[in-house]
């Protein structure tokens, strides 16, 4: 067996035990009993991990220059000729197997197979859990099959199984009418989405006449460099990313999506799906590359996005919704360096954040689980005597989170933050931009911890609080150890081995994405240092307001211009403006077609016609009076037209 | 399959000798007649498989069509009509569909306590013959009659068999439908008229198509040409059929009225026949006035395609949502169609297939769970999951396939449409894009009105579905699924017809005959 075959092999197993675990939970699972849901469900995830982890070790040992592979499974569709391109355009289940996708395969798998383990506690009292599982089984089908596809239209098939699975998930309690909302308007996001991939790919196709993704890569060149065509290839694929990473303007469905299970929420809605969108940019970095416009686009609207979110987590009191805020706020840093050609340091945050947002989801499921379904942080308090567990790995997550050193996203934001600061032009002031969302993100991460966790308890629930069950307990450990080291591997510490001060992550994408505008290391430990004050300066606001004097923080708010906290508690009212302008006309237009086009215009020409026709006889019949004189009358006209007819003829 | 053995001849008229023979059995004896029905269908199944299975192998007729399996005798001689039938790419997706919508059909019907069974059966075959008649026939005034004989049995279907305001929308149907054959019917004695052959043939007038006339002198001014005429009475014919807006209201009414196992049929064939005309006939007699109304029938495409989607969003009655998310679902198959390139019309083919899956099996849904809850009414359902959970599932399959879910069949055929109409016109992909979300957006809403949310209390004793059920929804759902992961051996057949029927179109050079004058 050649290393294609073998390739090929373990592709399809990191796509097929998810997928079997799935449809065994689903169709079997209700009668099989909870002992072996939990199994299935869990082991065919854990399956999966190895594999990946095989595919991992097999592209480390790879030799140079053949990292990146590709394998083909079957012809899914022939389009036949393209007019532009001249040739059959065939789309094939290819998978492409390199750095890149491996990296996204061990993070979708591990930290996937750990929130498994934590939702068996989690959903311990739940009913469903056999649906549970099925869902999340195949939602971890569905995006590794995202992150695998070497072909557009593959790609697109796995971008919206995700979109369904986060469906099915966020309204996994359908009898909540908030969680069916949720849920649709989830999904209809996504469509959005969906269509602007599918134009991108028409786009593609008709001048390359091709979807196959390492082609289309290696012929970015052809769209010409800065061409509005190309402009619009990326702009396209962008809004796809938007709506799938929550960025503005599409981003109003990612806090309702709190909605569904809290490991949902950090599987689908913090960890993996929502980074798709990052994913896809790095994966387009080519084609990106031949437009400077897109990149400022995607780079800007992705630093807006941190910032908003920033401001409007800093006043939530759903815990969910804060972390949900703050998810977004981080990938809009990701989205952000990856438009500025950072794929490198953008894919790394992703990592990280992914450990660390997934481990403050699991710790807030925790706490909400023990206080019976409470979530708004003002009757929690003095958790943290009663859950010293949750306490200490919720404060690692919260210290990764906010970029304080050495956890790790001190590493991955840091340099982030280089890169901006290296940006060309105007879009330097991403950088100051950057230390803005430094200060919020300390803020906020830490004003949600002493809320919680410190202070008086607030409710009696609180009294009777107690620490989750070693199940739970145990994953967000393991996510707790991973928030404090796993920063170390793109640090200078291993540079005795290479001489280079970002290594790790970096060299193993390198193969993939480049190095994109590197920042000197002048720059680099500027943006560092500054950074660093910011985010320490945004924990110590949030301890000074929060943890040494209570109350502080609502008197500062009060002396705020009274518009910016309520702009902020409100989300800037882009859920009502969307309802004004875009949900209330469209059903009201609708409304208004079914009773007035409908009956009157559409179906009243056809009634009208008949009625000409009834109309029409009962005239004839009118005219046949009886009476000579009338007879007369008509046969002297039609004698006269008559004639002049055929005068008429004649005169031809 | 050896061609010495007129198989189409035999699937053509099996059905009716069967509902011919069915007469014999007498009335009471209901498991008779359902037994017997199903087997005529199941039979007539088994044959048309065969046939498609072994359609690359069967010889083909080289004529302009490509037709397989070609049977032409003489009809009646006198006027130049002949029995023609055969089968090329299309016919063979469009027979298999036909088949199995109408087996399906036989099989629904014998659970549901119809009185008069033995007319239901009857007629269902019927309509079997006479739809299989309009796929089959080569030659136009065959083609006409089996267009019009469907009206018959389907007459007296809904008639006999339909629920409240079925008279008025009978009525409406058959007018409707009879006006825009009869312009087709005029359109078809020109061609045969100015044919060089003076036959009805339609491959024989591909091969010598008539000489281009001018246009007619009208008062000094020029009125269209002939052809132009011609097409025009077509297209109202098809588009009538179709439906596309605004030729549709006879069809929410019909739909709503008509009994749920013939809407199976209903909905899942005749609906595409006009798709299928406007393919067979309208674009191919007609390559240049395909041209020159190119615009005209794109917009009428994705007006359907956006108000069938509008329509559906606030209608709250789940039949007629379905009847209009169902126009909209045909605007994206007419879209494909006046394309005019090998995209466009390949993907028009498969989802015409597709959609006559899909929309089977929700009416097939939406039957079970009327019958069951007493209630069509959106408002009066909710939250059908706790009760029903493997209607659910089948459900969701269904809809995700309604709103054109990558990964299922409906995608297939909506992404190559919407690439065929890309490479015409890039808004127009745009546009039905909207259609697409717009669709995401009604079919979840009829999903989760019914099947989320709590409970309703007059559902609280409603029963899941049954195993019977569930073995005829099963191969719905796995076709749904099966020809979204693995369409390429579907398409690679629908392609090189598509690209066939494209070769037809292509703008040849035909002298312009010129008559009272120049009219240029």
């Amino acid at each position: 067996m050649n290393n294609e075959h073998l390739i090929g092999l373990l592709c399809s197993l990191v796509l097929l035990f998810p997928l079997l675990g799935s449809a065994w939970n689903g169709l079997v699972g209700p009668v099989a009993g909870r002992r072996w849901v939990n199994l299935v469900g869990t082991a065919s995830i854990g399956a999966a991990f190895l594999v990946a982890f095989t595919l991992l070790a097999n592209v480390m040992t790879a030799p140079e220059g053949e990292k990146s592979l590709t394998v083909s499974l079957w012809q899914w569709l022939n389009l036949g000729p393209i007019v532009n391109a001249g040739q059959d355009v065939a789309i094939n289940v290819d998978f492409t197997i390199d750095p890149l996708s491996v990296l996204m395969l061990m993070v979708i798998t591990g930290v996937g197979f750990l929130i498994h383990i934590y939702s068996v506690g989690y959903m311990e009292h739940d009913e469903d859990v056999a649906r549970f599982f099925a869902y999340m089984n195949f939602f971890i089908f569905s995006m590794v099959l995202l992150v695998l596809s070497a072909d557009l239209a593959i790609l697109i098939v796995g971008w919206a199984l995700v979109a369904l699975s986060s469906y099915l998930l966020i309204g996994f309690w359908y009898q909540r009418p908030s969680a069916v909302v949720a849920s649709r308007k989830a999904f209809i996001t996504q469509v959005i989405g969906d269509v602007a991939l599918v134009l991108a790919a028409f786009m593609i196709v008709t001048r390359l006449g091709t979807l196959s993704m390492p082609l289309i890569l290696a012929n970015a060149g052809e769209f010409g460099h800065g061409s509005a065509y190309v402009t619009g290839i990326c702009v396209l694929l962008a809004i796809g990313a938007f709506a799938k990473s929550a960025q503005f303007p599409l981003h109003t469905w990612l806090p309702d999506a709190m909605e569904g299970p809290t490991p949902v929420s950090a599987l689908i809605h913090a960890a993996t799906m929502v980074t798709a969108g990052v994913y896809l940019i790095a994966r387009f970095g080519p084609l990106f590359g031949q437009s400077p416009t897109a990149q400022a686009i995607v780079a800007c609207v992705g630093m807006g996005t941190a910032v908003m979110a920033g401001i409007i987590a800093l006043s939530q009191v759903d815990i969910k919704r804060v972390i949900a805020y703050s998810t977004m706020s981080q990938i809009g840093l990701m989205i952000s360096a990856v438009g500025l050609g950072a794929y490198s340091v953008g894919m790394f945050h992703f990592m990280t954040h992914a450990i660390f947002k997934a481990l403050l989801f699991m710790a807030a499921g925790n706490v909400i689980h023990s206080l019976h379904d409470e979530q708004d942080i003002r009757l929690m308090g003095g958790l943290h005597p009663r859950m010293r567990w949750t306490a200490l790995w919720f404060i690692c997550g919260s210290f990764a989170l906010a970029g304080a050193p050495p956890f790790a996203g001190w590493w991955s934001k840091e340099a982030m933050l280089g890169f901006a600061a290296n940006a060309p032009g105007a879009l330097i002031a991403l950088f100051f931009v950057g230390l803005i969302v430094n200060v919020l993100t300390g803020i906020y991460a830490f004003r949600l911890y002493f809320t919680v966790f410190r202070g008086e308890p607030q409710t009696a629930k609180v009294y009777a609080a107690h620490e989750a069950p070693k199940v739970m307990l145990i994953p967000v450990g393991i996510l707790g150890c991973g928030a404090v080291i796993a920063g170390l591997i793109e640090s200078p510490v291993p540079s005795f081995i290479g001489n280079h001060l970002w290594q790790g992550i970096s060299t193993f994408l390198e193969p993939v994405v480049g190095h994109g505008n590197e920042p000197s290391e002048a720059v680099a430990w500027m943006a560092l240092a500054a950074g660093t004050i910011c985010s320490v300066a945004g924990i110590g606001a949030a301890y000074s307001w929060w943890e040494k004097n209570r109350g502080r923080a609502s008197r500062i708010a009060g002396r705020l211009p009274r518009l910016m906290p309520v702009l902020s508690f409100h989300k800037f009212y882009f859920d009502e403006l969307y309802d004004a302008i875009l949900v209330r006309p469209v059903t009201a237009f609708s409304r208004a077609m079914r009773r007035v086009v409908e009956p009157r215009g559409m179906d009243g020409w056809v009634r009208g016609t008949a009625a000409m026709f009834d109309d029409l006889g009962v005239g004839i019949a009118e005219r046949q009076s009886g009476l000579i004189r009338d007879y007369a009358t008509y046969m002297l006209a039609f004698a006269v037209i008559g004639i002049l007819f055929v005068l008429g003829l004649w005169a031809k | 399959m050896s061609t010495s053995v007129s198989w189409l001849s035999i699937v053509l008229f099996l059905p009716l000798a069967g509902a011919v023979a069915l007469q014999l059995i007498p009335g009471k004896a209901r498991v008779l007649i359902q037994g017997w029905t199903v087997a005529i269908t199941l039979a007539t199944s088994v044959i048309v498989g065969l046939l498609v299975l072994g359609f690359n192998n069967a010889a083909a007729g080289g004529g302009p069509l490509n037709m397989r399996y070609a049977e032409n005798h003489e009809w009646i001689p006198a006027i130049g009509a002949s029995y023609h039938v055969g089968m090329d790419g299309l016919a063979a997706w469009m027979l298999a569909l036909n088949a199995g919508v109408f087996l399906l059909g036989a099989i629904v019907v014998s659970r549901r306590e119809t009185e008069r069974l033995r007319l239901f059966c009857g007629l269902l075959l019927v309509t079997e013959t006479a739809t299989a008649g309009v796929i089959l026939a080569v030659d136009m005034l065959m083609f006409y009659v089996f267009w019009e004989a469907m009206l018959i049995p389907l007459y007296f279907l809904l008639s006999n068999f339909g629920e409240k305001n079925r008279g008025k929308a009978t009525l409406k149907f058959v007018i409707y439908t009879v006006a825009g054959s009869l312009l087709m019917l005029v359109a078809i004695i020109y061609l045969k008229v100015h044919s060089p052959t003076n036959t009805f043939d339609l491959e024989a007038m591909l091969q010598n198509p008539g000489p281009a006339e001018g246009a007619v002198p009208f008062f000094g001014g020029h009125l269209l040409t002939p052809q132009q005429f011609a097409f025009i009475a077509f297209a109202a014919a098809f588009a009538i059929k179709l439906p596309l807006v605004p030729f549709h209201t006879w069809l929410p009414d019909l739909y709503e009225s008509c009994p749920p196992a013939a809407l199976m049929f209903f909905a899942g064939v005749v609906s595409k026949l006009g798709a299928f005309g406007f393919i067979r006939y309208a674009i191919t007699l007609f390559p240049h006035e395909a041209h020159d109304y190119q615009g005209v029938m794109l917009t009428l495409a994705v007006i359907s395609i956006l108000y069938g989607a509008l329509m559906a969003l606030s209608e709250t009655d789940i039949k007629r949502i379905v009847a209009y998310s169902s126009i909209s679902h045909l605007g994206f198959v007419a879209l494909g169609i006046f394309s005019l390139n090998s995209a466009g019309i390949n993907g028009a083919i498969i989802q015409m297939v597709n959609h006559g899956i899909i929309i089977a099996g929700l009416f097939l849904v939406l039957g079970i769970i009327e019958q069951r809850t007493g209630t069509r009414d959106r408002h009066e359902l909710a939250g059908l999951e706790k009760r029903m959970p493997y209607l659910y599932f089948f459900f969701l399959v269904i809809t995700l396939a309604g709103l054109g879910m990558p990964g299922m069949n409906s995608f297939v055929g909506e992404f190559t449409i919407m690439l065929g109409a890309f490479q015409t016109y890039w808004l127009l992909a745009v546009l039905a894009g909207g259609g697409v979300i717009l669709a995401c957006w009604y079919m979840l809403r009829l999903h989760q009105g019914l099947m989320h949310e709590p409970l309703q209390p007059r559902a609280e004793q409603v029963r899941d579905i049954g195993v019977r059920d569930g073995w005829v929804l099963l191969p719905l759902v796995a076709l749904m699924i099966g020809l979204g992961v693995y369409p390429h051996p579907v398409s690679d057949m629908t392609r090189t017809t598509a690209e066939h029927y494209v070769t037809l179109l292509s703008p040849i050079p035909v002298p312009v005959q010129i008559i009272q004058g120049d009219v240029k």
